[in-house]
């Protein structure tokens, strides 16, 4: 069979549908128990709304940076892989390296490459990932009870403590930003300021829906300032 | 105390079901697809093509999962299972936590977590989904010069936003902490060396510089608030100072 057959057949569109699905009912599921439980914890269902409505709001414009992916993506593997890949584990990245690792195990390239190339592409992609993910089985559940048992005697060191993670990977992920390129530093100041000026704008007026779309508003005033500052520098 | 353990219990025991399941379908599509057209790799070809990246690979997320998973708490199993973590997963988390204003590492905060996971897996769902249906149209608009330059800031449009949150002294649950980010100076000036020596490796490695940065926040944390150079104020306290 060809490499386009395989990869474009409805066997595999049929089997990354169910995928897709099997998994979407795992984060429907997930949603479900996570919300019962804050509301039985006695979080207002307002806030819960609010964090809903956030979480939608700003998650679809990174999504459509997928999307973008997703259109180079599927000149390389076909639709329905991509399809897979990206709406879970994947990213664009990883799913290329992988595709042309096999494609050089055999010594080929995409224009002549038959059948069996896509399928060793297909477990070459799910491996490197997924033996990954299986470490999560085993130690997830340790790492995250233990760091919440620091500082137990100790309330206020407790709090603290739990500040210290999150410090670390903001500061390990920002400090790239900060030294890269100009358009980097200014999409990321830009963003900075958007969020500032919206904080400050739904404070003055009360206006409390506001402040809940304080990300999804600074990521595309500052993906937008990028061009800009893509061609001012 | 007892809910606690029992919530905890229940939702890594959700996760690791959920894991599970999802490894078994990563799986088991190539494996029904390459089983039904008799194209299953060879071992060779096979250890040829993801020996490489597995033995990048797995040291990587392993070390991502060390660090991560304190912040992302028993959501961490989802976000992995619908993966883009930085781009999303954790910038929902902080946004929920936020909006809640809720204390980090209490069951509260981890409940919204898990729903801001949930809900922005399931918005990129859909919004690849709709993608692909909308493959041919939208390839012009998506293939456009603003739009592939704007979309390689992602990251620096979130963090720009997020990063105000840390500077905040207020954490969350009405907890106040003043001069926490002393702590991060060292690691801070790590991660600009960092940059500057393996500014293509960077990304590669961050997972292991997190896990290096990890203990010297901690330790240095605690050595200042030890001697009062960072300060914790608890509600309670709030608001003894306010009656008086």
């Amino acid at each position: 069979m060809s490499f386009r057959e395989v990869s474009e057949s409805s066997l595999l569109y049929i089997s990354v549908i169910i995928g897709i699905i099997l998994i979407a009912s795992f984060a429907v599921y997930y949603l479900f128990v996570c919300y019962k439980h804050a509301v039985k914890l006695g979080v207002d269902k307002g806030v819960i709304k609010n964090i809903i409505k956030s979480s939608v709001s700003f998650a679809v414009i990174p999504s459509m940076a997928i999307v973008v992916g997703l259109v180079s993506l599927a000149a390389v593997i076909g639709i329905p892989y991509s399809w897979f890949r990206l709406s879970v584990i994947g990213s664009v990245a990883y799913e290329l390296m992988a595709s042309n690792m096999a494609l050089d195990a055999l010594g080929t390239d995409v224009a002549t490459a038959d059948g069996y190339a896509f399928g060793l592409m297909m477990w070459a992609m799910c491996l490197g990932m997924t033996v990954g993910i299986v470490f999560n089985v085993f130690f997830v559940k340790k790492i995250h009870l233990g760091t919440l048992s620091i500082g137990k005697g100790d309330t206020k060191w407790g709090a603290l403590s739990q500040t210290v993670f999150m410090t670390t990977l903001i500061t390990v992920l920002v400090v790239p930003m900060l030294v890269s390129d100009l358009p980097t530093l200014m999409t990321f100041i830009t963003s900075g300021v958007i969020a500032i000026i919206i904080t400050a704008i739904s404070k003055k007026f009360s206006l409390n829906w506001l402040s809940s779309f304080t990300l999804a508003f600074s990521l595309i005033g500052a993906m937008a300032s990028s061009v800009l500052w893509v061609g001012l520098f | 105390m007892k809910n606690t353990s029992e919530y905890y219990e229940k939702m890594h025991r959700i996760g690791r079901i959920l894991t599970t399941a999802s490894v078994i379908i990563f799986v088991g599509i190539p494996l029904v697809v390459c089983m039904a057209y008799d194209i299953m790799p060879r071992l060779s070809d096979l250890l040829l093509a993801a020996g490489g990246l597995m033995a990048i690979f797995i040291p990587i997320s392993i070390a991502e999962t060390v660090a991560e998973t304190p912040v992302m708490g028993s959501s961490y199993y989802l976000t992995c299972i619908t993966g883009n973590v930085l781009n999303l997963k954790l910038p929902a988390a902080l946004n929920a936590l936020k909006i809640a204003d809720v204390e980090q590492g209490t069951e509260e905060a981890d409940s919204l977590i898990g729903i801001a996971v949930a809900v922005s897996s399931l918005v990129t769902m859909i919004i690849i989904t709709l993608g692909v249906l909308m493959i041919t149209p939208l390839k012009p608009l998506l293939g456009s010069e603003s739009v592939s330059t704007s979309v390689n800031y992602v990251l620096p449009a979130l963090f720009g936003c997020i990063v105000l949150s840390m500077l905040s002294k207020d954490v969350g649950g009405g907890v106040k902490i003043e001069g926490r980010l002393k702590a991060a100076v060292i690691p801070f000036v790590l991660c600009l060396i960092a940059c500057f020596i393996i500014p293509d490796y960077y990304s590669a490695v961050q997972g292991f510089i997190m896990i290096i940065c990890i203990p010297i926040i901690y330790f240095t944390t605690k050595k200042l608030y030890k001697k009062g150079k960072i300060i914790v104020t608890l509600p309670s306290e709030a608001e003894e100072k306010k009656e008086m």
